[in-house]
């Protein structure tokens, strides 16, 4: 049986952090938001990471599958994109003109994902808020239809009115519709037409806390016919899913044309850089509304993700996240089956969403799980979607089963009222 | 943020009175004074609550009046306003039915229902205590009164009830570890009629969303606003687990829920 770990040096840093920082550890990386359950058994702070594997400050070492909550993408500390980011270093980061290495990524990247031009910040909520800027200003229409379990970032106009810090003005123009819904998305253009700038939507539905589900088939054709034939402009957050299907952007990998879309956590393996890249005819309104920041053009971000785009073509990364993610799932659902666990995964094998049903409905069965995965060192969250990386070798995700196999064991032992 | 009146007036009525069930329960005094009266007094505040506080057998029930149960006294307030000043002590309802018994039960300071209130809002606003065991009441209380509060500004506050409606149906337990439980039982799905929290001051059947304090210490804390809730759940001394989505949204009321308490 393998030992399960302590965090005494997490928590003692936890306790200082909390003195200094709101929260502790603000956002999705710390345990306030919900993925961390119970807290306890989780790793707060790291010493250090490499490829697939990181350490945290007790020495306790994790398979981990967040990835940074995506931006790993070919390893961490990767040699050859740390070396261009360590190259660049030399030359000049945040100058008082771009370097060109901004034309060159511009070019890579829109000849990677097709789209006519790329517009550079930092943050995914950086582009989702500039593609409905710009989709408003192109169209002079003011609603945005969302489809319901999204996330687009935390920007007030993605927010409902009881979020704090948010006003009902700024969820005024909110529209909702369900995923693979496509009557429902032809009422609600119906009862507000010509006032409905955007439909901004995630390629698949890969929420948190709900099963993950792709689009149905001619779902997505259908969106855009709806779109054209309405004017609205069809916006695709590939933030998360971005380079993990398909590297052209996940509209084509679903047979389709996003007018705008978004990257940024597969963008540059961790380099800060986000991207909001569109079609010709909306170039125009781009360059038109005044959007920009102090640390946007910087060339370190640029150079690693020239090579990290590279890396991933010439290795054909997303045949690699696929079969690895399909040997995990597989592994896992072994387990499952012989130990009577009935395991859901969902979504696509490279962004994996496990979830363990039952019949009370409230998690904890799954969650006792995770966590029993997590003190043992594999590093997967309840209710999150999970990441692969192209530094992922088969036998770390055998060793991932292995440790997945015996915590799913101790779970069962636990709970000999379900599982006889 | 607005208070809105309607909504003060609610957790007034089943958070701050209704608090009363819980202290005549754990407090001895409270419970000698409760066992003396044998009496249903109703509240009827137009807009606002109607309901009956019932003395009976050393307990008190805070319950929606049913429009049958027979009632001893009839208090009638003409405004959630009213009654709001009326609950802080600055005017009197109006009695309609047992003029008497009203002015015995509590028209004046030393009469049983304003000895109960005002004992048990002085012990929840505290700030010294004499003793630990006083102390342990007055977090027990104010836990009581915030997650009835939790149910009524859920209900009413135009912002906390676009929230409500949003959590999932089934129940939520809220406790101190080891020390007290209560439940919040969302029911009504998305319905803006139907959708509703109803506070049950007992542990949950089958709870599908958990939010426990490790202690009355934490509890504390949190309820007086000395502690924040982010660096407990952190720290581990604020456990949540279960349906996470109903706690966030729990979470959000929860956040207005001290500017009606206050």
């Amino acid at each position: 049986m393998t030992k399960t770990y302590t965090y005494e040096n997490n928590v003692k840093t936890m306790l200082r952090a909390g003195k200094v920082i709101p929260c502790g550890v603000y956002g999705h990386l710390g345990p306030a938001e919900g993925c961390m359950i119970p807290s306890s058994a989780y790793p707060f702070f790291l010493e250090r990471a490499k490829g697939s594997e990181m350490w945290d400050v007790d020495g306790n070492r994790f398979i981990d599958y967040m990835c940074g909550y995506g931006p790993n993408v070919s390893g961490y500390c990767d040699d050859e994109i740390d070396a261009a980011a360590q190259a660049q270093i030399l030359k000049g980061n945040c100058t008082s003109l771009p370097s060109h290495v901004m034309v060159d990524f511009a070019e890579l990247l829109t000849a990677t994902v097709h789209k006519d031009w790329a517009f550079f910040c930092k943050n995914g909520g950086d582009v989702t808020s500039f593609a409905i800027m710009i989709s408003r200003y192109y169209t002079g229409k003011k609603k945005i239809i969302f489809v319901n379990n999204y996330y687009h970032g935390v920007a007030p106009w993605t927010q409902k009115p009881d979020t704090p810090g948010t006003l009902w003005d700024d969820c005024h123009n909110a529209l909702y519709v369900d995923w693979n819904d496509i009557e429902g998305l032809k009422k609600t253009i119906e009862e507000n037409k010509d006032d409905i700038a955007c439909f901004i939507s995630t390629p698949y539905m890969h929420g948190n806390f709900v099963d993950n589900e792709l689009p149905a088939e001619g779902y997505w054709q259908a969106v855009r016919k709806l779109c054209t034939d309405n004017g609205i402009i069809l916006i695709i957050d590939d933030i998360r899913a971005g380079f993990r299907m398909s590297l052209e952007g996940s509209d084509r990998y679903f047979g389709f044309e996003a007018d705008l879309i978004t990257f940024c956590k597969a963008l540059a393996n961790g380099y800060n850089v986000s991207a909001l890249c569109g079609k010709e005819f909306l170039k125009g309104a781009a360059s038109t509304v005044p959007y920009t920041g102090s640390y946007w053009m910087s060339a370190v971000p640029f150079a690693a993700g020239i090579a990290n785009i590279n890396k991933l073509i010439r290795n054909n990364a997303c045949e690699h996240f696929k079969a690895m993610g399909e040997r995990l799932i597989a592994g896992l659902h072994k387990t499952a089956k012989e130990l009577n666990v009935p395991l859901i995964s969902s979504g696509h094998p490279a962004l994996f969403y496990l979830r363990i049903e039952d019949k009370n409905n409230n998690f904890l069965i799954h969650q006792e799980w995770i966590a029993e995965c997590v003190k043992r060192g594999v590093f997967f969250t309840s209710h999150h979607n999970h990441f692969i990386n192209l530094s992922l070798t088969p036998e770390l995700v055998d060793e991932t089963v292995t440790i997945a196999s015996e915590a799913m064991e101790v779970m069962v032992k636990n709970h000999p009222e379900l599982y006889r | 943020m607005t208070i809105d009146v309607k909504t003060l007036a609610y957790v007034n009525f089943y958070a701050a009175i209704g608090t009363l069930e819980k202290y005549v329960e754990y407090d001895e005094k409270a419970k000698a004074i409760a066992a003396q009266q044998d009496i249903v007094v109703r509240f009827n505040v137009k807009g606002g609550p109607d309901g009956v506080v019932v003395f009976k057998d050393g307990k008190v029930k805070v319950l929606p009046y049913d429009g049958e149960r027979k009632v001893d006294i009839s208090l009638y307030c003409s405004s959630c306003d009213q009654f709001n000043k009326v609950v802080a002590g600055t005017a009197m309802p109006i009695p309609t039915k047992g003029l008497f018994k009203t002015l015995a039960f509590m028209g004046k300071p030393e009469s049983p229902f304003n000895v109960l209130t005002g004992k048990m809002a002085e012990i929840m606003r505290k700030k010294e205590f004499a003793s630990q065991e006083e102390k342990d009441l007055s977090t027990k209380l104010a836990f009581y009164a915030m997650v009835a509060g939790i149910a009524e500004v859920g209900n009413h506050d135009p912002i906390a009830r676009y929230a409500m409606k949003r959590i999932l149906d089934g129940e939520i337990s809220l406790g101190i570890k080891d020390e007290c439980y209560a439940t919040l039982v969302k029911s009504g799905g998305k319905d803006d009629k139907e959708a509703r929290l109803t506070c049950i001051r007992r542990k949950a059947d089958n709870g599908r969303a958990f939010m426990t304090f490790a202690d009355l210490e934490t509890a504390k804390g949190l309820i007086d606003g000395v502690l924040d809730s982010m660096a407990c759940i952190s720290s581990g001394k604020l456990d949540t687990r279960g349906h996470m989505l109903m706690l966030d949204n729990l979470n959000k009321i929860l956040n207005i829920v001290p500017k009606y308490l206050a």
